[in-house]
């Protein structure tokens, strides 16, 4: 910790720490998108289906044609 | 490969769904309260319960923590054993979780509104219940994270990731701007103090709406949509940049919250930067949305849940924009301190959170006791209703806004301000504030119709809590592999990442600001409050006052005429907490103590102010504050206060604390005293007689001559 202190006291101009924010930021989404680009598309397919998986009906998200019906009654 | 049967238990979705609707209606009802009180401010007369400074914090803290924070229990408790084909982990914790944030939350309900609190926004509580808030978030993020690690899939679906994120990442905002000295059961004061508890309370503050408003419900988007449309997710290679380039960039973007004020220029700056960075994630996210209903449009004609979700997922994309683009300082320098922000936050609030919320229930509603919806065209209207009641409430708010500031900024041509009196502008305003109210009830009726919609569903099915599955089970031992995949196939590593990369932010900004002295020039002539002062400021604090009064005085030419000098960092040395606020719907306080200032009031001005506003100002929207002439002054805890001050490094003498009540006593008595002999009848030991200090110590101490000042650069 003192010596962290004595660094940053010590530091001039504090535009540096922007300078270090920004470019901490690009190698970031550099390696980033190196990453993703790199994914297998089959892969990629497979895990965007994971929360269709369980799904035991294939119709749209309220049961639309039976509630209507019912509203009828 | 063996198939495994195991069952999903849906009774903790089921509890926390009930406590969202329940927490829904209590959360918008005392919105629509306070939103009254700003046109009728007689309202409540004299119940200070009541009051809008301290019903502010309650619907603020309901709404956040209250229906989004069950609302988010209900989605991911109802989804991450589905996404991982396995159990919960532990359903004990679960109801521990469960029970646990209920009774946090009528704790919550049972202190704001007395006035325990600590002072910082959606902050508030005080340390016992911030403790509980520690601990049952714990609970909840080793269920999550227990729950990943027995999981049958090899992969960790994306919404996960945002459970994961949020989870860490509430946890290290909650911890570290809630580090609190106790002095009493029930209150405390935070360790940090003026312009660097401003840096850490809106790290937190703008962090709790990217991690608590907005990660949890980008995770329950990227699994509610998908399965009310039944089609996968648009592209799954942009939920991954969407996610990490979201996580890191968010936790930089607090300073834009405190543009034009006391905080050095490169930390504002950085806070810019990486806010305007922020659009290209949040629409990749909403363009991912948006898109996964591609081939779905039919549907969404029909479906109220899919409507929902189109308008929450805008309302995200509209609020997304809109947040960057009030970080610029020139649009900044409009908005601040304006009911822009306020439309701003309900934008996000009742459009992105509320929708996606009233979609989910209308899903699993039916799911869960296996019967149809019971009424389409309710949940229709619904949609209808809270649509239209948002937009009702948002426009008025931005054209009162915009018009308001206007005001504020306008000169003469003989160079004078064209409204010196702040009361104008808020005349100005009104019929505003009484539209919102209008789109106020517009949305709590639909949330009416929602509620019976919800009863009647429950009534005619049957509550299925299991549900049975089968899965092939994981090898044992995975195959370890390279880069995101390996990442992803270890949540425990997985959660370690997204931690480091949102500590990076914060510790990039925070370590300077804590270290080097040049970032908060002292100022000699500022001194600690009085004991008498201290208490006052105290009861500024517990009556909400920062709700609707700044003490921040902008350095720009309307404000400094109107107010006075522009705040230094150096002033807020000894402000635990610091009270900048973040709206005006009062005039700013920074320099009420300086004579000479717009908001310089004599004593008796302030007393009969108090008492009711309207004697001196008949427009006032202030509520009255009679109780403060009333109440008898607690000075049992000025010794502890004094203390714990001076373990903070206040510089009182040796052995103050034994004697501030004598100093504490003298001041008041002269205060009282001279009111006494202006005709007003009051005794030296009234609340309202330390408040009355305090507020004539604001700015008082660098406004003295300018040979006692000296600015250490």
């Amino acid at each position: 910790m003192r010596l962290a202190r004595s660094v940053l006291e010590n530091a001039t101009g504090n535009e540096i720490f922007a300078i270090i924010g920004i470019l901490i930021f690009f190698s970031f989404f550099v390696g980033l998108i190196w990453w993703v680009v790199k994914l297998k598309s089959s892969k990629v397919k497979e895990f965007s289906r994971l929360p269709l998986d369980d799904d035991e009906e294939a119709s749209a998200s309220t049961d639309l044609d039976s509630s209507q019906s019912e509203n009828k009654k | 490969m063996e198939i495994q049967k195991f069952t999903y238990d849906n009774k903790i979705s089921r509890l926390f769904l009930n406590a969202t609707i329940f927490w829904g209606i209590v959360a918008v009802l005392v919105g629509l309260l306070i939103a009254i009180e700003l046109v009728f401010p007689k309202l409540t007369n004299g119940i200070s319960f009541l009051s809008f400074g301290r019903l502010r914090p309650l619907h603020t803290n309901a709404a956040i923590f209250a229906f989004v924070g069950n609302a988010i229990f209900t989605g991911v408790y109802y989804s991450i054993p589905r996404l991982l084909k396995t159990p919960l982990y532990s359903q004990l914790l679960g109801k521990i979780n469960f029970w646990g944030w209920q009774l946090i939350i009528v704790a919550a309900a049972l202190t704001i509104p007395f006035g325990y609190t600590v002072g910082k926004e959606y902050a508030e509580l005080e340390w016992p219940i911030d403790i509980a808030v520690t601990i049952i978030w714990i609970v909840f993020g080793l269920n999550l994270i227990m729950t990943t690690l027995k999981r049958r899939v090899k992969h960790i679906y994306v919404a996960i990731w945002f459970y994961i994120a949020t989870f860490v990442t509430v946890a290290v905002l909650h911890v570290v701007n809630s580090i609190n000295i106790p002095i009493t059961f029930l209150k405390s004061y935070p360790v940090y103090a003026g312009v660097q508890d401003a840096l850490v309370q809106w790290w937190y503050g703008h962090n709790a709406v990217a991690f608590f408003l907005t990660t949890p419900f980008l995770g329950l988007m990227y699994y509610f949509v998908p399965k009310a449309a039944n089609r996968p997710v648009y592209s799954y290679r942009l939920s991954i940049i969407h996610f990490w380039s979201l996580i890191f960039l968010y936790i930089w973007a607090g300073p834009h919250h405190l543009l034009y004020s006391a905080l050095p220029d490169w930390v504002q700056a950085l806070g810019v930067v990486f806010s305007v960075m922020l659009i290209a994630p949040s629409w990749g996210g909403m363009v991912n949305g948006l898109l996964t209903l591609r081939g779905a449009w039919d549907k969404v004609r029909q479906d109220p849940v899919l409507k929902m979700f189109v308008v929450a997922i805008t309302a995200y994309g509209m609020a997304t924009f809109e947040g960057p683009l009030l970080s610029l300082k020139t649009v900044n320098a409009i908005s601040h301190f304006t009911d822009w922000t306020i439309a701003h936050v309900h934008i996000g609030a009742l459009g992105w959170n509320g929708m996606l919320t009233f979609g989910m229930i209308y899903w699993l509603m039916p799911r869960l006791y296996k019967t149809p919806l019971w009424s389409i065209k309710m949940a229709n209207a619904h949609f209808w209703l809270a649509t239209t009641g948002m937009l009702f409430f948002a426009v008025p708010l931005y054209f009162g806004g915009i018009t308001q500031s206007l005001m504020w900024k306008q000169f003469t041509e003989e160079g004078f301000l064209k409204y010196p009196n702040f009361m104008e502008t808020v005349v100005q305003i009104i019929p505003m504030y009484a539209l919102r109210i209008f789109g106020g009830v517009l949305y709590v009726t639909g949330i009416i119709l929602l509620i019976i919609n919800v009863i009647k569903t429950a009534y005619a099915g049957n509550y299925v809590r299991f549900e049975e599955d089968e899965a092939p089970a994981l090898p044992s031992k995975l195959t370890p592999e390279p880069g995101h995949r390996g990442l992803e196939a270890r949540p425990v590593m997985f959660t370690i990442v997204a931690l480091i990369v949102i500590l990076i932010g914060g510790i990039v900004q925070f370590m300077p600001m804590f270290m080097i002295k040049t970032n908060v020039p002292t100022i000699e002539a500022v001194m600690p409050y009085t004991p008498l002062e201290l208490h006052g400021r105290d009861i500024y604090v517990r009556e909400g006052c920062y709700n609707c009064h700044s003490q921040l005085v902008r350095p720009f030419r309307s404000e400094v005429e109107r107010y006075g000098d522009y705040s230094k960092a150096g002033e807020t040395v000894y402000d635990h907490p610091f009270q900048f606020g973040s709206k005006r719907t009062g005039p700013d306080l920074a320099r009420a103590g300086v004579a000479g200032s717009s908001v310089n009031k004599p004593n008796s001005w302030h007393l009969t102010h108090f008492e009711e506003p309207q004697k001196l100002i008949p427009q006032s929207i202030m509520p009255p504050y009679p109780w403060l002439l009333e109440n008898v002054l607690d000075i049992s805890t000025t010794a502890k206060k004094i203390r714990a001050l001076q373990y903070l490094g206040h510089p009182y003498p040796d052995g103050f604390d034994e004697i501030a009540n004598e100093d504490l006593m003298k001041q008041a008595a002269q205060i009282a005293g001279e009111l006494r002999s202006g005709g007003f009848e009051i005794d030296d030991n009234r609340e309202v007689i330390a408040l009355i200090a305090y507020i004539q110590r604001l700015g008082y101490d660098i406004s003295k001559p300018a040979d006692q000042i000296s600015v250490n650069d």
